[in-house]
């Protein structure tokens, strides 16, 4: 491997340690309102991935920026804390998260200027979003690609699947859907609610691209993001862990929304930063 | 731009407001919008676009039978700057997708235009589930949308006019067939949320929408025989509501409401929500379908059924008016 990937690798692993503890802080300041951590968490790498590494965007030519659609919006936490990373929000922007009257709230509201592609909140719409737009990318000649983050309750809902076809049927080779798999959704296990079996067959029966990840392994996101079909729209499936990073939240349900006690937010940065130091 | 001078009035009798729409108004002015994309759910053969796909191949899509992504890919869309129309049934347009109109064209604000085809009683021998009867209060209930409901083909194509030039959501309600006969024979201003006057009178004043103006226009001319002089206004715009009309009319002795859809919800409640806020103003007798699903038939057997032909629609302002 060369020395400028392995370097790249190490900052945004560097960055997502970063960014798991800024989502610890906005939890606990979110206080009683609690917060989406335990899909924010999981998803961490995969967006720092896509933000650091692979999305283009010049503020002087938004136009043909790369597009990233966050269809699971319950992860916007995880946006905000990169966009602030990208300077894009300011860190007191940032902490106005689920505070009275902020626009950053538990789902974000579109905001191109701030790299807020839509507003998200109501499962799968996200990505019925996304093909409309890349769509509309194709026929306007655009370069931009279009990256969308599904959650995989989310594909519980008809209109996810609605997009998959439409999206292979007009080969939309512009977009890349990337499924984080933490197999939890808000009321338990997904293979307990609603057994999908394998991701990674349904979206190849649909006609995507297809590869296989661990989601919290940035060289494994590196490689998978950086094969594009030429004729076919891509999905990458990324195993994630629910919680990620915080030993009590991990793998947990009740974590899907929830909110930390003084002593709870103390050992989970606790355990973050010495995870950090041991690195 | 007059349209009158490119589809006047008299080519229009005989055509239905969607033929009007799809079949003479597209094809003919497409040109202007360069940016505009027509999609929908797998129903361009009831809209009969052949013509216009046939002439203009790219700017149409059909999504397939999917109508949350229908209204989820025409979203996409214009927020990269395309003008999207967006067509289905009138019921599934409004109710199978109610959240993603909710969320992009009310929440989101994109100005898609929302064409529902086949509203009130049009789809006959379909049945209920095929009949959109609470399609005005569903859509009138978000913020930012405006909703219209044309009397006859003339109308239909001005209202598909404006909302294209309207940077605003749009919700378009076609009702009645190719013999519903025209409301309009000559021709006339068409303002978004100004209503209008078809018939002057200063006794009775009835609200209609939609293709029913034309039998409250001749039940109109029943109750005259009465010597009660009734005025007859065709909102076309449920939303934003002509209030002003409203106030203008405060003198008589009866307001009445007649639609195609239930009387909960509809036109005769939007007026209604305007008539709690204010006083001195006359009862307001609503006519419509009575929150209960109708026996199925063709649609003159379903207008006697709701109590909706121009006769009963006169009997029933006369027994109010004798209470």
């Amino acid at each position: 491997m060369k020395d400028t990937k392995k370097d790249l690798i190490k900052e945004i692993e560097r960055l997502s340690r970063e960014i798991r503890v800024d989502i610890v802080e906005l939890t606990y300041r979110a206080g009683k309102n609690n917060a989406h951590i335990g899909g924010s968490l999981s998803a961490v790498e995969i967006l720092t991935t896509l933000y650091k590494a692979f999305i283009k965007r010049e503020s002087s030519d938004l136009i043909n920026r790369d597009r990233m659609i966050v269809s699971k919006a319950h992860a916007s936490l995880t946006q905000y804390c990169i966009l602030e990373k990208m300077g894009l929000l300011t860190r007191e922007e940032m902490y106005t998260f689920e505070q009275n009257g902020s626009s950053f709230t538990a789902h974000a509201k579109k905001n191109i200027e701030k790299g807020l592609e839509f507003s998200g909140g109501s499962l799968g719409l996200g990505i019925s979003f996304a093909v409309g737009v890349a769509y509309a990318c194709k026929i306007k000649n655009l370069s931009s690609h279009v990256y969308v983050l599904l959650g995989d309750g989310e594909c519980n809902e008809g209109i996810v699947w609605e997009a998959l076809l439409f999206a292979k049927h007009h080969k939309l080779n512009n977009l890349t859907a990337i499924l984080d798999l933490n197999h939890l959704q808000e009321d338990g296990f997904i293979e307990e609610i609603l057994d999908t079996d394998s991701f990674v067959d349904k979206f190849r029966a649909f006609g995507f691209n297809t590869q296989h990840v661990n989601g919290h392994s940035v060289l494994e996101l590196i490689n998978a993001l950086n094969i594009k079909d030429n004729e076919y729209p891509n999905a990458i499936v990324a195993e994630t862990v629910k919680g990620k990073g915080v030993s009590f939240m991990e793998n947990k349900s009740n974590w899907h929304f929830s909110g930390l006690t003084e002593k709870k937010y103390q050992k989970a940065i606790r355990e973050l930063t010495e995870n950090c130091e041991s690195l | 731009m007059n349209i009158e001078n490119t589809i006047p009035l008299n080519s229009l009798a005989g055509i239905d407001q969607i033929g009007a729409i799809f079949e003479m108004y597209l094809p003919d002015m497409i040109e202007q919008y360069p940016q505009l994309k027509i999609l929908t759910s797998d129903v361009g053969y009831i809209a009969r676009i052949d013509r216009l796909k046939a002439l203009y191949p790219d700017q149409f899509i059909n999504v397939g039978i999917a109508e949350q992504n229908l209204v989820g890919v025409s979203a996409g869309l214009t927020s990269e700057g395309f003008k999207c129309v967006a067509f289905a049934q009138a019921v599934f347009m409004t109710m199978r997708c109610f959240d993603q109109v909710r969320q992009y064209l009310s929440y989101g604000e994109y100005p898609i235009v929302l064409v529902g085809l086949g509203a009130g009683f049009m789809m006959q021998f379909m049945g209920n589930t095929h009949y959109a009867m609470e399609d005005i209060a569903i859509m009138r209930s978000l913020p930012g949308m405006v909703v219209l409901s044309p009397a006859d083909a003339s109308e239909a194509v001005k209202a598909f006019d404006a909302a294209l030039k309207l940077d605003k959501p749009v919700y378009i309600r076609l009702t009645g067939d190719s013999s519903t006969p025209l409301v309009y024979e000559n021709n006339y201003q068409y303002n978004v949320g100004k209503s209008n006057i078809v018939k002057d009178g200063n006794e009775v004043t009835i609200f209609a929408t939609g293709s029913i103006v034309y039998n409250t226009l001749k039940a109109a001319d029943i109750v005259e025989k009465n010597n009660i002089s009734v005025k007859v206004i065709d909102i076309h715009t449920i939303k934003p509501l002509d209030t002003q009309i409203i106030n203008n009319a405060k003198g008589c002795s009866l307001f009445v409401s007649v639609e195609e859809h239930h009387i909960t919800g509809g036109l005769g409640s939007a007026i209604a929500d305007y008539l709690a806020e204010v006083s001195g103003f006359p009862p307001l007798l609503k006519l419509g379908i009575k929150d209960k699903y109708s026996v199925i038939g063709d649609y003159q057997f379903l207008l006697e059924h709701n109590r909706l032909t121009p006769e009963q629609i006169a009997e029933d302002i006369m027994k109010q008016l004798r209470k």
